[in-house]
């Protein structure tokens, strides 16, 4: 599992809350607005600044706390 | 599971009250009625407190299910002194003489603006977000041409009224316009619900989708054969006030969930 790439946890985590299908809307939303890609373009290195991007969605989702909570960890489990 | 086992127990509580009410003899079927409707509505006030306290004060989740929790709260308050809503048999409140059109009025206008206001703070959840489901003004222009078909004559029968005279009708065109919001307002609640699918949200989401229809079905009860209207009006009221508390529940749960 550790050796999953980042975006693949990414969206393992995401689509536990979200579902899978507004996952894949949300990643390919925002790595076209944030990173100016698609998704299969991302680099590994690009994927925190998606993870923050995402964290608007989160926090009206799940609430602040629970939202930002996500995010932090994601973050900590993409550090390379 | 435990979110199949709510949806469960609350199908389980809409279809026992209703085949109770159905078959149980004149007054034994109104005590039944009343004390649904009181446990429906206090677990409707209990469960959107639930979903309230699951949230941030920052966050628009919390000021929504506030805003649920209050329509739940009058509307407990009414049922309390004055019985189960309109249709099930005498008044059996505390304090049935309370109710005048002038006290009915002002409960139906706080009612309506409550779960109108919260409604609209759920159907606005994607704002700010940076995203925006598919379909989603398509489906809210759809529900709001359906709310104008059923709501629009009501609301000019009550402006016609009101222009007349009769100024208690206020309430009427409150819970008219009511309508025509409450129905417009299940469009982005459900694609809310849709795009979630897959998801743990989806529970919280579907939950209160269905409760919202429900409250719909409640005012369609009044074109059914009188005979089964009695007990429609039991089985939707508990329906949609039983899964508004479910909803709150389901979200605190959700929100709780550790990642």
């Amino acid at each position: 599992m550790s050796d999953d790439k980042p975006l693949d946890r990414l969206h393992r985590r995401l689509e536990k809350f979200i579902g899978p299908h507004t996952t894949r809307l949300a990643i390919k939303t925002f790595s076209q607005k944030t990173l100016g890609v698609t998704p299969d373009q991302i680099r590994d290195r690009e994927v925190p600044d998606l993870i923050r991007a995402l964290r608007p969605l989160l926090r009206s989702m799940l609430g602040e706390v629970q939202g930002e909570q996500i995010v932090q960890q994601l973050l900590s489990e993409i550090k390379p | 599971m435990k979110f199949r086992v709510l949806v469960i127990v609350c199908a389980a509580v809409v279809a026992l009250s209703c085949l109770g009410f159905a078959l149980l003899p004149a007054p034994a079927s109104w005590h039944l009625g009343w004390f649904a409707t009181l446990f429906s509505y206090t677990a409707a006030v209990a469960g959107a407190a639930i979903g309230a306290s699951s949230f941030g004060r920052g966050d628009r989740l919390r000021w929504a299910w506030l805003l649920v929790a209050s329509y739940a709260v009058i509307g407990l308050g009414k049922v309390i002194l004055w019985g189960p809503p309109r249709h099930v048999g005498p008044a059996l409140g505390l304090w049935p003489h309370s109710l005048t059109p002038l006290t009915g009025a002002i409960s139906t206008i706080g009612l309506n603006v409550c779960s109108v206001a919260g409604l609209t703070l759920f159907a606005r959840v994607w704002h700010g977000t940076g995203l925006t489901p598919p379909w989603r003004g398509r489906i809210t222009l759809a529900a709001f041409a359906l709310g104008v078909v059923v709501g629009g004559l009501p609301v000019l029968r009550d402006i016609q009224m009101i222009a007349g005279g009769q100024t208690i009708r206020i309430a009427g065109l409150a819970s008219s316009l009511g309508d025509i919001a409450a129905i417009t307002l299940v469009g982005p609640i459900l694609v809310t619900a849709i795009a979630m699918r897959g998801g743990l949200l989806v529970w919280p989401w579907t939950i209160l989708t269905a409760s919202s229809i429900a409250w719909l079905m409640f005012d369609a009860v009044q074109l059914l054969p009188a005979g089964l209207v009695p007990a429609s009006d039991v089985g939707t009221v508990v329906a949609a006030t039983l899964t508004t508390g479910a909803g709150g529940l389901a979200h605190h749960w959700v929100v709780r969930t550790r990642t």
